[in-house]
């Protein structure tokens, strides 16, 4: 009984201070899933044209002198149309995705005792105390309880192989198609402004300028997962996983113009009068504590086995973590996985595949910028484990994690185009109904591209019994391909207690 | 006829009458009486050799285990002792559920504490059927039947 209020308490106070703490949460002017929408697409403004710039814009000739400071953020300029809108979705969408989703240590009741009729006596159910994240196919006995938590740190460090947190992700937002279309008239020669658009972004002449809006981001995910395992029968158990989750978001962006057109008039696109060379930083930095997505376990084992056998599993993933802080999927998921375990002298492996059925979207609610839909994974994972001593096993396993239709964000080099003056008429080649003939200035940058992300993580770590029937875990995460969003390493460690 | 050998007569008629009215309860008795007779010397036998089983099975020596029940699975058996520190055995209740020639099945509570080698101290306690046969001059468990 002791020991029980011991358990009670070492998993009763952590989880009370996390629940007081996830009281600010909702008093957040800024929800985290939205900080990259209303940092890029909305908050990089241009200096406003003051009077004075107005007349020494007029006294050089330009043409109109409306105030630009909009022009290059398309939330406010209420241009969804705007390729960088898709681009910055995109980003959102899968970090959103891949930071509510990121895989729970499992808690297997690594040290089970049974009864075996044929021995006459008790045996342990496995040498092993099973995997970290994988399942193994043994189920922890009839009436049999273990209980436990994981504290798990994610700090992501790269998406697509491009380093979050020193710039050099880059979005490069297009001046909005805000007015203007090529006149062959006499005055001014070739050019005429109004305010409808053309379609091209290239006429007026300085609707060709772009910002390029560096990002640097730094996101770290806390999580303590609780978790509790029940023998219905000796086959079936039933579980549940709580997660608490922390999300740390410090993001900043740093704009600046890349002038193609506007060089004698560079206060029509600048961040500071007078300062063609100004950047503008916009910086937001926040948290969000709470409950994340709930996932209810069932597994039966079908088949025994030496130390395993065949079992089948079902978690529900159910959408209690509010996904617009980043703390849930915003999503339904179902996985349903088939799991093969065996153990043969000091060795065990298991392997499993399954399938994730997933509805909703995930990716924030910011104004104007339709939700990711979560997407269906193909699942499979398979790792051993080393039975170093009877207290001591060492696990390895891989996680792969197929994510259907999720898309990739590619950095590709693109083609951004400058007009060439003067204008030679409407059909000019490489940039028709602009009147301009262009010239061709490539940056690198994300492109969305259609078909499946392939996650691939590797796992390494120990679980100790030091004493009684406590079980203390830790073990270290690192990804194996450059594909998403990455945390160079994750760290999980964990308690354990089999009653 | 004089009066006392009228009361012999009668006598004997009732003796006769009585024999022929318990002649079955008697005959009926005589298997069970049997039984009891038989079953004493195969509680013993019973009680010796689970106990021999039981300090078989806290030895931790699946080979003497298998001296006492030769179809133990010996290797599965030396695998489960690997991950055991001590174990305490006490057979107890044991009842002769029949006697048929070199054969004795026996019902017995089973309770075991095991000291593992990771984890804490537990004890299960289970009823067992036990069937038990001669083997040359000694008496083995053959099976457990639940």
């Amino acid at each position: 009984m002791r020991v029980q209020r011991l358990v009670i308490r070492a998993l009763i106070v952590p989880l009370a201070g996390l629940i007081v703490a996830a009281a600010p949460a909702h008093a957040q002017r800024l929800r985290l899933a939205d900080v990259l929408p209303q940092l890029v697409l909305r908050d990089i403004i241009l200096e406003p044209v003051t009077p004075e710039l107005s007349a020494s814009l007029i006294a050089q000739g330009f043409f109109p002198i409306i105030s630009h400071e909009a022009h290059f953020s398309p939330f406010e300029a209420n241009e969804l149309t705007n390729p960088a809108v898709g681009i910055v979705r995109s980003f959102n969408g899968q970090m959103a995705t891949q930071f509510a989703t990121f895989p729970l240590g499992s808690s297997t009741g690594g040290l089970t005792y049974v009864f075996d009729d044929t021995l006459g006596t008790l045996r342990r159910g496995s040498s092993s105390f099973g995997p970290m994240f994988g399942e193994r196919a043994l189920t922890i006995g009839r009436r049999k309880l273990s209980v436990g938590f994981n504290y798990q740190r994610s700090s992501f460090d790269t998406f697509e192989g491009q380093d979050l947190g020193n710039g050099s992700i880059k979005f490069y937002l297009r001046h909005q198609d805000c007015c203007g279309i090529y006149s062959p008239g006499p005055v001014p020669p070739g050019i005429r402004v109004d305010d409808v658009p053309n379609g091209t972004r290239l006429n007026p002449p300085f609707e060709s300028d772009l910002v390029e809006a560096a990002l640097s981001l730094k996101a770290t995910t806390h999580t303590t997962a609780v978790f509790a395992n029940y023998g219905l029968t000796d086959r079936w158990d039933i579980g549940l996983a709580l997660p608490f989750v922390h999300v740390t978001l410090d993001a900043s962006v740093t704009a600046r113009v890349i002038r193609f057109l506007t060089a004698p008039a560079p206060d029509l696109h600048t961040f500071e009068a007078g300062n063609p060379d100004a950047t503008r930083t916009v910086a937001y930095s926040g948290h969000a504590t709470g409950i994340g997505d709930i996932v209810l376990r069932t597994k039966y084992r079908v088949l025994r086995g030496a130390g395993g056998g065949l079992a089948a599993a079902v978690d529900l993933r159910i959408p209690t973590g509010d996904e617009r802080d980043l703390l849930g999927a915003g999503g339904t998921q179902a996985k349903f996985l088939v799991i093969a375990s065996s153990e043969r002298g000091w060795l065990a492996q298991h392997v499993n595949f399954g399938y994730t059925a997933a509805s909703g979207t995930t990716g924030g609610t910011f104004p104007g910028l339709v939700g990711t839909p979560l997407p269906d994974e193909i699942n499979y994972s398979g790792g051993v484990e080393l039975i170093a001593h009877p207290r001591i096993t060492v696990v390895g396993d891989v996680i792969g994690r197929t994510l259907r239709d999720a898309g990739r964000l590619r950095m590709v080099s693109k083609d951004f185009f400058v007009p060439r003056l003067p204008p030679v008429g409407p059909q000019a080649p490489g940039c028709e109904g602009s009147g301009f003939e262009c010239t061709a200035v490539a940056f690198d940058e994300f492109d969305p591209q259609p078909g499946n992300l392939n996650l691939l993580l590797g796992t390494a770590g120990v679980k100790i019994n030091p004493f009684g029937n406590w079980l203390v875990s830790a073990s270290v995460m690192a990804p194996l391909t450059d594909a998403g969003l990455r945390s160079r390493v994750t760290t999980v460690v964990g308690v354990d207690y089999a009653f | 006829m004089s009066a006392v050998t009228r009361m012999h007569r009668i006598a004997r008629v009732c003796l006769a009458l009585t024999a022929c009215v318990m002649a079955p309860a008697i005959a009926a008795a005589t298997p069970v009486a049997a039984a009891q007779a038989a079953a004493a010397p195969a509680e013993t036998t019973a009680r010796e050799t689970l106990q021999r089983y039981a300090t078989a099975l806290e030895s931790l020596d699946a080979a003497a285990v298998k001296k006492v029940q030769p179809a133990i699975a010996v290797d599965t058996l030396a695998k489960a002792f690997r991950d055991m520190k001590e174990l305490r055995v006490v057979i107890g209740e044991v009842r002769v559920l029949s006697v048929d020639g070199g054969t004795v099945r026996v019902s017995c509570s089973v309770t075991q504490t095991l000291t593992p080698k990771a984890g804490a101290r537990r004890t299960t306690a289970v009823t067992r059927v036990v069937r038990l046969r001669r083997d040359a001059d000694v008496w083995v468990i053959d099976n457990f039947e639940r």
